[in-house]
Order: structure tokens, then sequence, then C-alpha cells
């Protein structure tokens, strides 16, 4: 156990600061759909410009292949710059697509692809839930075919995130129907745009269209869009799932404690939900506002725990799972919080300051990516190494 | 850089305070169903001063061992983990701020368990000793103080039956205007850190009880951890143990450093370890089904401790008041 601040960490601190203050947006971001995506392209853009991109990704593809420590010192400084969200709608490209090529693309596909996302030329998404298949992922049936040098596509999928503005997609298509369901699997990059991909968007319960779904008839993908071998797709997207349950999150996790500091000034000077004084005198939202900033702070604390962990050179394990529940709840618990705070005003989709409108889009953290049942079955069968549950499958 | 794994030395330091509780104050000592004798206490804490605990954290030449926060709470998890009495981190507090004050012998006495010390608690006007014995020495938190007081300033002590069974209540009546020594800020950090420390500990205990017998008891012909109602209970349990330590060790870093939020982290630590502690200690009896509801079972005796623990310095609702006040990183 340690902490000591290092002159490197000093030096790079006072850097992130001064570049950021000069470049931060000034304009707010616009909350969803695709201007979200431009301004989220010009921002990322800015940053790979200034050499503020890629900070996790090894310096052989184009990152600075810097260590935990510092990338979390950046997310500090971004959280106080008040930069705009830095999960956004690149995320996936930057943070799934992107580790996937790195770990399993051959060198083409790393060399056309890395720069582009890095640079926000390229949007990517996600297809791999299907309406048959969610939390049973490996369920999935979207059919491909070999056809000589292709691959030929039919199904669909669904709850795209960004499809509709996307360029590029990491796809996982069924390419052996007679394999066990984990063995028949391919990961392949999609092209958007490619004949006989119908995508099409949906509304959300927060009034945004952040996700589609997609039909795919006849597309044609040639084999050398394939990230691994032909079958062994299952493999190549868990390392993708593996890395996002790590420390991919920091930076939300920094912004809520921000959020959550804001919440503690409005209760100040705000009065509270029954009108009758300032809110942080109602003891109800007293407890909860030292709660919410006890919680957050200990949501920092395991992050540093895994950097700890990391750094002593331990693989990602089941245990992301514990520090991706407590933060998707917290959140939730948080905007709640945030929505109670403003009394009747809550009744407004924007609120104060946007406080509706994201207490409805937090009802995703603990689904998208995997829903907190999940998380709280891997925790307890890989980590705590409880028993499986019988798993009544049917034709699997 | 922060780091919050134990390093080389400091693990070996836990391993060996592990390794005396485990063969001297085994968890079996407890008789769970019977109140647990005031010598047994003694005895106990006699051991760990053989160690050295109550002089871990205080520098050699105050006759100490040397050691810093860091030590110092993790041991505190182990003292947690297998219910010593907090009279251990009085004995620690009690050194510590009288070797601040310049009184070395009566330090030493405490470090070398010729003396020992305990809690106090404020009840209205009013005081409870905690596991008071022949403690020399009494160690009040309250608010933002922490006070040494003799044993002369309380008066006559009036037996409880107390919520914990092994360890003995009292009441009586602190003369707040015989105070020995008002304790310095540093001082009050390193009671919340050793009080939070044994809360962690005991949350971890009861997260490792409650996946133990998932595994082992069966109903409908399988283990009732293969049942998602127990598997995402103990799946919680974990959550709020990894949580708890994390912050925790976060806190006596920051305290060790003197970083400006380091009130902030401290609190937000005991108001963290002392939520999971008490939520912890109430899903493992329910994990043990009716088991767990005897005096037989070891459950109940965690989940009084992690109540008694929350009054050692001055109960939640004081916690949040001063994390609410306290300046944040
Ligand atoms: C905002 C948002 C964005 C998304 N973006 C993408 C994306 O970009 N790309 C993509 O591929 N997917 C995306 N998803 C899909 C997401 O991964 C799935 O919604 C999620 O995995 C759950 O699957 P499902 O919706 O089919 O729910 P189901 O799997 O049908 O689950 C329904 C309920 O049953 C529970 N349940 C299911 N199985 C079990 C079990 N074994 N034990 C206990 N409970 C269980 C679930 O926890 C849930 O409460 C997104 C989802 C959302 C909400």
């Amino acid at each position: 156990m340690e902490l000591r601040t290092t002159q490197e960490e000093r030096l790079f601190r006072e850097k992130a600061r001064t570049w950021l203050e000069e470049n931060v947006p000034k304009e707010p971001r616009p909350p969803h759909g695709r201007e979200a995506n431009d301004h989220d392209r010009a921002w990322q853009r800015r940053q790979f410009d200034g050499g503020w991109a890629g900070l996790s990704w090894p310096k052989e593809y184009g990152g600075r292949g810097l260590p935990l420590d510092l990338q979390l010192i950046w997310f500090e400084e971004y959280a106080r710059a008040e930069a705009p969200e830095a999960t956004n709608t690149l995320y996936v490209g930057l943070n799934h697509a992107a580790p996937t090529l790195i770990a399993s693309g051959t060198p083409e596909q790393q060399a056309f692809h890395l720069e582009k996302i890095l640079s926000a030329e390229n949007v990517w998404c996600q297809g791999f839930s299907e309406p048959g298949a969610g939390s049973d992922l490996a369920a999935l049936r979207t059919r491909a075919e070999i056809d000589g040098d292709d691959l030929v596509v039919n199904g669909s999928k669904i709850w795209t995130s960004n499809g509709h503005y996307s360029h590029y997609q990491e796809l996982l298509v069924r390419t052996d129907p007679d394999a066990p369901k984990h063995k028949g699997i391919t990961w392949v990059i999609g092209q958007m745009d490619l004949p006989g991909v119908d995508i099409r968007p949906i509304r959300n319960m927060a009034g945004g269209d952040h996700f589609c779904e997609v039909f795919y008839n006849d597309v044609r993908i040639p084999l050398s869009s394939v990230v691994g071998k032909v079958n062994d797709g299952w493999r190549v997207a868990m390392s993708t799932l593996g890395f996002e349950r790590g420390t991919a999150s920091m930076a939300h996790q920094i912004e809520l404690t921000q959020f959550v500091e804001n919440l503690i000034d409005y209760a100040r000077d705000n009065p509270g939900p029954d009108g009758r004084r300032m809110a942080i005198e109602d003891d109800t939202i007293r407890s909860r506002l030292a709660a919410a900033r006890a919680e957050t702070s200990a949501l920092k604390a395991i992050t540093l725990l895994s950097i700890s962990r990391a750094r002593r050179g331990d693989a990602p394990g089941p245990e992301g799972s514990i520090t991706r529940l407590f933060h998707t709840e917290l959140m939730q618990r948080v905007h709640r919080l945030a929505y109670d705070l403003t009394g009747s005003g809550g009744l407004e989709m924007e609120g104060h300051r946007g406080w509706s409108r994201q207490y409805l889009e937090q009802m995703r953290q603990t689904i998208a990516g995997g829903t907190s049942e999940i998380q709280r079955n891997i925790i307890g069968e890989r980590h705590l190494g409880l028993p499986r549950q019988p798993v009544i499958a049917k034709g699997a | 850089m922060i780091h919050l794994l134990p390093d080389a030395d400091q693990q070996q330091v836990v391993d060996a305070l592990a390794g005396l509780l485990q063969d001297r104050a085994p968890l079996e000592r407890l008789k769970a169903s019977e109140r647990f004798p005031d010598t047994a206490n003694a005895e106990v804490l006699g051991e760990l001063a053989g160690m050295g605990i109550y002089g871990l954290a205080l520098p050699e030449d105050a006759g100490g061992v040397g050691y810093g926060p860091a030590e110092e709470t993790l041991c505190a998890i182990e003292m947690g983990r297998f219910l010593v009495t907090p009279s251990a981190a009085a004995a620690t507090l009690a050194a510590a701020m009288l070797a601040d004050a310049g009184r070395g012998d009566e330090a030493a006495a405490l470090i070398g368990g010729s003396a020992t010390a305990c809690f106090a608690s404020m009840k209205g006007k009013r005081h409870y000793l905690v596991d008071a014995r022949d403690a020399a020495l009494i160690v009040l938190v309250q608010g933002d103080h922490i006070t040494l007081y003799p044993r002369a300033a309380a008066g006559s002590l009036q037996p409880v039956e107390g919520l914990d069974w092994t360890i003995s209540l009292h009441q009586t009546t602190l003369d707040t205007a015989q105070a020995a020594v008002q304790g310095s800020p540093a001082r009050l950090r390193q009671a919340l850190l050793l009080i939070a420390g044994m809360q962690v500990g005991l949350t971890e205990a009861v997260c490792a009880m409650a996946v133990d017998y998932a595994k082992i008891r069966e109903q409908f012909g399988q283990p009732i951890g293969a049942f998602q109602a127990i598997k995402h209970k103990c799946a919680d349990l974990a959550v709020a143990a990894e949580t708890a330590r994390a912050q925790l060790l976060l806190a006596a870093l920051a305290g060790a450093a003197d970083l400006p939020e380091a009130d902030f982290l401290i609190r937000a630590a005991t108001l963290v370890a002392t939520e999971a502690a008490q939520a912890s200690t109430r899903e493992n009896i329910q994990i043990h089904g009716g088991i767990g509801y005897t005096a037989e079972s070891r459950a109940h005796l965690f989940l009084k401790r992690a109540h008694l623990n929350e009054w050692l310095f001055g109960g939640l609702w004081a916690q949040r008041e001063a994390l609410l006040r306290a300046k944040a990183a």
C-alpha cells in the first residue's frame, strides 16, 4: 500500500490541465442522436490532433501506451475541466472494437482501421444482441454462409447503439449451426452501408433514437473481414467484453463524483421536495446525499483497487463485475436522487439541467452490456465459486 | 500513484497477526449461545500486547514499532474478522494520546499490556462503557473530538444487559471536566480508521461465512448457492466487502499522507464500512435460514458487533454530518 505523487505525474497533470483549459468545447453537447455524434467526433478529432487520444492504446498502434495511473489523472483533469461526457457515441470503437482488433486482428485490419477509430473518422457500433439472444448471447442465430471469398449474412440484430450513423460494426454471426452454441460463432467487421443492410432506429423511453434494429438480407462480407478465425468468434468477443468490465469506465466514475458535488450545491441553494426548507435540511435528502458522496468515493476506491491488481500483473478477472455492478446501480441511485431533489420540476422532460431525462436514461445502466442479474451470476459463480444454476437449454 | 494492495512487508504484519489470532483467539473461543466472560477478552488483549500491536504505528522512540496507518488499518481488519474486543483499538488510541502528551510511561504500560483501556459512547447526557473491566483509561469519540479520560472520571458503573454478548456493557456518567488528554485531529482520524477497519473485517468474515454455507447446505437436491436468490445475495456481500475495504485503504493512505481530502475519505470509509457491515451481517443470517436465527450460530455475534462498532464513533448520523461538512477531493 502506497500513495505518492511522482514528478512524472505532476508534469503530466499540468500538461493535461493546460491543454484541456484551452481546448474543451465551449458549446454544450447535444443530448442525443446524430448531433451528439457530430459533436463527439469533432471533440475526439481535436483530442487526436492534440496528441490526447488513445492514452491507453499501445504505442505501436498509434496510442500513447500510458500506465493506468496517468490515464486516471487525465480523467480527473477531464472531469475538472467539465469536458463533454467521455463515454459517448464513440465508445464502441474506442473501447471495444479497437482493443479487439489489437488483440485478434490481422496487420492489414489494424493498419486500415485503428487510426480511423482514434481520429473519429469512422464510427463503430456493436451488432451482438438479437431478438432471441440477449443475456444468452451465444444463442444468436444470424446466419453467415461461406460462398467463395465472402460470407453471406442473413438475419437481424437489435439494440445496436448508434447503428444509424456508424460506418462499421462488430458483427457476431453463426457460421456453424451444427456445432455447440459457443463453437459456431464468427466475429466479423461489418460495413454498415453494404447492400442488403437495413437500419431502423428505435426510440428509447427518454425520447432519444439511441439504438437500432438492423436487418441483413444476403449481405456479402469478404472473408478477409473475419477477426480471429471462422468459428472462433466467441473467444474473440469475450476478450472485448472482459475489457469493458475493467477500468474502461474510469471516466464515468470521475464524472459521477462531479455530479454528486453539483447535487450537494443544488441542495444547499434550493428548496427541497417538501418546499418548506432547503433540500439539504431535509434529513432523508441529507442522508441520501451523504451516502451518494461516500459511495461515489468507494467507487473510485474499487477502481484504484483494480488498477492496483493490474499493476501487480493480475489478468482482468470476474471481479470486474463487482465494479460494474456497483457502478451501474450507484449511477441509478444518484440520478434518482437528482430527480427527487427537483420536486415537481421533475415533471418537465428536461427538468433542472436535464436531470429528469438523465434519470430516465439511467434505466439502461443495469440492462445494457450485461444486466445486473447476469453480473451477480458472474460474481457468484466465477468470483465466489458458487455452483452454477442448472441450465435447462433446449436445442443447444 | 495509489496502490491499495499490501506489499510483502505489510502482508507479513497481517499474516503474523492473523496467525496469532487463529492460534490464540479463534472464533471458536466464542460460545455463541452464552455471554462471553470478561476474563476471556482480557486474555486476548494480553496476547495482542505481547505482539506489540498497540504501539504498531507509534515511532520507535515513543516505544512503538514504527509502522504507520496503513499497517495499523490492515491489522484492524484482522481484529474485526476475529471479533476481537474494541478495547484493543482503545488501547492503541490511549497509548498514542498519552505519548503525544509526553506521558511516555503511561503509554508504555498500555503498549506492554499492564494497563488497559476501553471505549465509551454517549447516551444522552450519560455514557456507556464498552468492555470496561479494569480499564485504566477511557476513550470517547464524539463529533470531531477524541478525548481520553482516566477511570476516575467515571462515576459508579451500572451493569446493563448488552446487545453484544461477547462484551460487557455498563452505564455511567463521565465527568467531562476530568479529561486526561484532548486528542489531536490525527488521533481522531486514527480512531475512525481503526473502527472502520473492524467493520471491514467482520464484513469480510460474514461474506466468507455465507458463501461457505451456500456451498455445503443442500435443499431441493442442490447446494443453496446454486439458487439465484441466494447466489445474488452472496454477490452483494462480495460487492459490499470489496467496496468497504477499498474505501478504507484509500482513506488510510490519504490520512497518512495528510491529503486535504483525508477527512472526507475517512468519513466516507466509516459510513460505507458500517452500512456494509450491518447489511452483510443481516443477510448472512438470512442465508443461513433457521440455524442463522439461533444463539448457537455465530451469525448473530457479527450483527451485534456491527451495531456496537457504530456507536464507538458516535453513530451513523454523526458520520453523515461530518462527511457533508468535509472537503471533497
Ligand atoms: C441502452 C442499451 C444499449 C444497448 N446497446 C447494445 C449494442 O450496442 N449492441 C448490442 O449488441 N446490444 C446492445 N444492447 C443489448 C443488451 O446487451 C441486452 O439488452 C442485454 O444483454 C439484455 O438482453 P435482453 O434485452 O434480451 O434481456 P433478457 O436477456 O431477455 O433479460 C430480461 C430479464 O431477464 C433477466 N435474465 C435473463 N437471463 C437471466 C439469468 N440467466 N439469470 C437471471 N436473470 C436473467 C435479465 O437480467 C433481465 O432482467 C443494448 C441495450 C440497451 C438497453
